[in-house]
């Protein structure tokens, strides 16, 4: 399914997420009965404690887990449990960024951008995709300028250092041009003022794009920036409260 | 969809994993060098047989006089043949004198003699014989002039000696060889030699059912022309005591069979006694041969499936641990939104790239060892013709299952790590995720020492145990690396304790052959000269010949060598064993190889066939051999290696073969002083006092002998080490790379914390003593089993190989796999010590 042809306002829905791990006798439930909406080109934060289930969340959203009970309608279709079929899902509704870098380290920067844009292709003027070699790699060093580093798409991910690598991985995320941009700490490893050129970044996509972002966090601060602030506590929602909406440059951590 | 970036990542992480995927190469290409060697040495060594007897018409079947001493007359032989070419696809035939004699030879250590088989062949206008043709290495063919003849004024006695002889003995052209044609070594006759030649008929250079693997130190062939033969022997222009026959090609085998029965009856009738016709089959020589390749065919399937077997676990093993160890990556990729299919390509490339690679170099190595291993082979052999086949279907075969190997050991560990869903193939790192806990061993210590190991000591033993797979595949790759070397390097003790074993149980210390049997009182005479020598303790007479031995039970035909002894004398060590037995008057003695394939037991009955003794009149003396069967009691049964003897009284063998029969053929000597000096001495107090005698061996000069024939085994072993000892440096290699690899994570932490290097090596070190003692101690058995499995395939109908490992090679074997693992360990331990503690840790974000 593609972003494009999703009509309805909302493009999230979970119902009931439920998800427990089994650790031999003992039983963890990383979400219980977790229920929340988000809308299309909708900011929203998650915040929550160390091991309040934020990773669990999105990896569930992501497609990246299946839950345990209840469901997530995703564009307005209700997500498959499948796991082969949740490929679809990865490929063309999400664009990660991960808790942990997570770069292949054989591939350079730029072609760790461009395995993700061979999939989907790169996203031309009038709305095509073009899988030519050519085009990738001219979109995937667009991309690299874009997060900053131009003149680093050669480096291997063990020659750049951690923020440089998180903004790879904000490149690839960005590369398949999503509905939806999930980041799992992504400004947890940088230093201020790049992590503020992330979140501008982020917010420009919803902005000008229209794409989704949620983001997982537990900085308080960079929560001021979202529409929609979702906290988790020990797996539950504790609270869903408005976003200050602040720019990012009005942040101090 | 474009994939450019996933095979971009394949080439470059075998790029960094240089090492292991250079040992997974070599392994996977040893494996198929052997499957492409053995092989298409097989097919090459049999074609190559076929195309010399071919080649040189190798006779169909032979018929030959009981004595050599009894003579055919040509003009009766053409008569026959010519009358039965009409009626049988004969393609030809031809008459030959073949008379054992011997050579005399001056060495540093006094005279030797060599026993000496001479053929005169009609070889009139410098033609070659039609049948059992012979192959001119060095020198110059027969012309008219070699021929004795009575008109000219200077004549000599000139002969070909075969290559064998003639490189042993370093014969040229024109070397002058003395024979004794009576046995007398003071009445010897010149021969000059004009050259040597291979043959189809002595291929494999046996001398007879008894003499099966003679030296050539001691036996050799010399062909001469027929009328200088004749005239050695002085015998008339008609007569000789040999025929050969070919049979035109395609005959079937009765066919050939009815002519030998027609041929006998119509010899018999001419009055002329004869052998019962040899078929080819039952010439010591090709029977020799063949039993050699079988072994080989065993050897064939036995050996490359072992090194095949251990080099595709060895593949599989570490081809896994490569890609579970890529178990992240996977989880990335599809996080990205590839499929399983886009992961199986990808990890499939990987196979296929190190199985093509290693398959190809795995039959250039074939190409060449089948070359280098041929040519050494037939070198030893000495085969005229050579056949080197190209085997494209072995070559299939080889790439089908390196390929299969290699794609199968990617794509299951890749399988396992794609079924997972990402968010757990992203967390996990197989390598270290077993959870910590307290080992056994550990629980162990403590009860039994009531002492705590110290942290140091627990952190090896819960890393032995922590990741048990790891621990295992490591253990098995050491002990299998191991019993490689050992079992393999063991094969040559086992030759030494089979040789031994042949010629342990003997009492005596000399071993008289005579040319021929010695009659009446002619022997009695001997062996009073003999005991009255001041070094013998005791002389004895025997008979040995060749039979066949046949049961009710069974269709097995065994061909044997019989030794007539009387029981009182013979100092033979029987084994009987729990079933009891007995060396008497009533019956025969087998091996418990013979009993097993004629399937008789004690007290059971065999059938022997044996000559029977006619005297048709006494004065003149005239009498004649019958070939008879006759049944036999068993009443011994030795436990032996060998099948290749058996054992009746004189009283026995007087009433099969005759009243006045077979006085002896073979003296056996037992010295008071068994020393290598008394022995000689002895041996050439035999060689000057005694008349007629073929050879003087004691034990030791037999395994030597046997020794020198296995030196085409051993080649084959040497081959074989070679094959074990790369196969198992490469085993060690990956799993030690691997080892180490997978640790590096751990180990940078470990560094970081504020451990030493010396500290890490050490614990390092400690694991892998812990481990590699393991591997040997479960790897001896385990040599001993593939061990006992390789000698099953080394055994034939003759010898049933002893299996034995020296101490020697044990600690030899120990000492690779020690050296090895900790030289290769230490190289890469040592590069701990330049790792970028910083970039390692940095890594461990990843997940
Ligand atoms: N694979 C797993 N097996 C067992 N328990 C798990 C697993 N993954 C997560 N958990 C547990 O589930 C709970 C939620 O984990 P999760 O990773 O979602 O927390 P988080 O909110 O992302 O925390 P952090 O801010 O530290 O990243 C934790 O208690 C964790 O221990
Ligand atoms: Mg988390």
């Amino acid at each position: 399914m593609n972003w494009a042809v999703v009509t309805e306002m909302v493009l999230i829905e979970t119902r009931s997420l439920c998800k427990t791990y089994q650790m031999g006798k003992v039983v963890v439930h990383a979400l219980r009965d977790v229920s929340f909406q988000v809308e299309q080109s909708e900011f929203v934060v998650i915040l929550g404690p160390s091991g309040s289930g934020k990773t669990t969340l999105l990896n569930l959203i992501g497609g990246m887990d299946i839950p345990t009970s209840g469901k997530i309608i995703f564009g307005g279709n209700e997500m498959t449990t499948k796991t082969e079929e949740l490929v679809e899902h990865r490929r063309n509704n999400i664009g990660f960024i991960f808790q942990f870098l997570n770069l292949l380290p054989t591939l350079t920067a730029v072609e760790n951008v461009e395995l993700a844009l061979e999939l989907t292709g790169a996203l031309t003027e009038d709305g095509k995709r073009d899988f030519s070699k050519k085009a990738i790699h001219q979109r995937a060093l667009e991309l690299m300028e874009r997060v900053g580093l131009g003149d680093r798409v050669n480096h291997f991910p063990a020659e750049l250092s951690g923020g440089e690598q998180q903004r790879v991985s904000i490149a690839r995320a960005l590369a398949k041009d999503p509905p939806l941009i999930v980041g799992d700490e992504p400004t947890g490893s940088l230093d201020f003022k790049t992590g503020v050129e992330v979140l501008k970044e982020l917010l420009r996509l919803r902005k000008e794009e229209g794409r989704s972002v949620l983001l997982v966090t537990h900085n308080r601060e960079i929560a001021k920036i979202a529409d929609t602030v979702i906290e988790l506590s020990d797996g539950r929602v504790r609270e869903i409260k408005e976003g200050e909406r602040r720019t990012p440059d009005e942040l101090r951590w | 969809m474009p994939r450019r970036s996933l095979y971009k990542s394949v080439w470059r992480d075998i790029s960094t994993h240089k090492m292991q995927f250079l040992g997974i190469t070599i392994m996977i290409a040893l494996g198929a060098g052997a499957l492409g060697t053995f092989i298409p040495s097989y097919y090459n060594l049999s074609r190559t047989y076929d195309t010399t007897y071919e080649n040189l018409g190798l006779a169909d079947f032979r018929v030959t006089t009981v004595l050599q001493t009894e003579k055919i007359p040509v003009d009766k032989v053409d008569e026959i043949m010519q009358d039965l070419m009409t009626e049988y696809p004969i393609a030809s035939y031809e008459y030959r004198v073949v008379y054992e004699m011997t050579a005399l030879e001056n060495t540093t250590e006094g005279i030797n003699l060599i026993a000496i088989r001479a053929i005169g062949l009609n070889v009139t206008g410098g033609r070659h014989p039609t049948v059992n043709d012979l192959a001119l290495f060095n020198g110059r063919w027969f012309v008219d002039s070699d021929r004795w003849n009575d008109s000219e004024s200077f004549n000599e006695y000139v002969a070909l000696a075969d290559t064998k002889l003639a490189t042993f003995h370093n014969l040229t052209p024109n070397s002058r060889i003395n024979v004794l044609v009576e046995g007398d070594v003071n009445k010897t006759t010149e021969v000059r030699l004009i050259g040597d030649v291979g043959t189809a008929e002595y291929l494999w250079l046996a001398a007879s059912w008894q003499d099966l693997m003679p030296s050539s130190r001691r036996f050799g062939l010399l062909f001469m022309p027929m009328s200088s033969m004749q005239h050695m022997l002085s015998w008339s222009n008609n007569e000789v005591n040999d025929v050969c026959v070919l049979m035109e090609p395609g005959t079937p085998i009765s066919m050939r069979d009815q002519l030998m029965n027609e041929m006998e009856k119509r010899f018999a009738s001419a009055g002329i006694s004869i052998m019962p016709a040899i078929p080819r089959e039952d010439e010591p020589s090709y029977a020799g041969l063949q039993l050699d390749l079988e072994g080989f065919v065993e050897m064939v399937v036995v050996f490359p499936a072992f090194i095949l077997m251990i080099a595709i676990f060895s593949t599989y093993v570490t081809m896994s641990r490569l890609v579970a160890a890529q178990r992240q990556e996977v989880g990335i990729t599809m996080a990205l939104g590839y499929s399983r299919k886009d992961i199986y390509k990808k990890y499939l490339s990987y196979g296929l790239i190190v199985g093509a690679v290693g398959g190809i170099i795995g039959v250039i190595i074939g190409e060449i060892f089948t070359r280098w291993f041929i040519n050494v082979y037939l070198g030893m052999l000495v085969v005229p013709f050579r056949y080197y086949g190209f085997y494209p279907d072995i070559i299939a075969l080889n790439l089908v299952v390196s390929l299969t190997i290699c794609l199968l050991g990617c794509y299951i560990p890749a399988r396992s790590s794609a079924k997972l869903i990402p968010a757990v193939a992203m967390r996990d790192d197989p390598a270290s995720v077993v959870m910590g806990r307290v080992t056994l061993v550990e629980r162990a210590i403590k009860r039994i020492t009531g002492y705590e190991p110290r942290v140091r000591t627990k952190i090896i033993l819960r890393n032995l145990f922590r990741n048990r797979r790891r621990t295992i595949s490591t253990i098995i790759g050491l002990m299998l690396s191991f019993v490689l070397i050992c079992s393999t390097a063991g094969m040559d003790d086992s030759f030494g304790a089979t040789m031994n074993a042949i010629t342990v149980r003997e009492g005596w210390n000399l071993q008289v052959q005579y040319i021929d049997f010695k009659m009446g009182n002619a022997v009695n005479e001997d062996i009073n000269i003999i005991n009255s020598w001041p070094e013998v303790d005791l002389a004895y007479r025997g008979i040995t010949f060749s039979t066949v031995l046949t049961s009710n039970y069974t269709d097995s035909e065994i061909i044997l060598q019989i030794r007539v002894q009387d029981p009182e004398n013979a100092i033979h060590d029987f084994q009987f064993g729990s079933t009891g037995g007995e060396f008497n008057d009533t019956g025969i003695v087998i091996t418990k190889g013979t009993a097993k394939q004629l399937r008789v037991g004690l007290g059971e009955k065999i059938i022997i066939m044996h000559p029977r003794f006619n005297i048709t009149s006494l004065i003149p003396l005239r009498y004649s051999f019958q070939m008879v069967n006759s049944s036999v009691v068993v009443t011994g049964i030795s436990q032996e290696t060998t099948s290749l003897v058996c054992w009746m009284s004189y009283a026995m063998a007087e009433q099969l073969i005759g009243q006045g029969g077979l006085e002896a053929n073979t003296i056996y000597i037992k010295l008071k002083d068994p020393s290598v000096d008394s022995i000689n001495a002895v041996k050439q107090k035999v060689y000057l006092h005694i008349k007629s005698v073929r050879s003087a061996l004691s034990p030791a000069d037999i395994s030597r002998d046997m020794g020198e024939y296995m030196e085409t085994l051993r080649l084959f072993l040497l081959v074989l080490i070679g094959f074990s000892v790369a196969l198992a440096g490469s085993i060690v290699l990956t799993t030690s790379i691997i080892n180490v690899l997978e640790r590096r994570r751990e180990v940078a932490t470990i560094l970081t914390l504020g451990s030493s290097h010396r500290r890490v090596e050490i614990s390092f070190f400690a694991e892998n003593i812990v481990i590699l003692v393991t591997a040997i101690i479960l790897g001896i058995p385990m040599s001993f089993e593939s061990l006992t499995e390789m000698a099953a395939s080394f055994s034939n109908d003759f010898l049933e190989f002893v299996v034995a490992i020296g101490p020697t090679t044990i600690w030899i074997s120990i000492a690779i796999i020690f050296v090895a693992t900790v030289l290769v360990q230490w190289f890469f331990v040592r590069g701990f010590r330049r790792m970028d503690l910083a970039q390692e840790t940095k890594r461990r974000t990843v997940g």
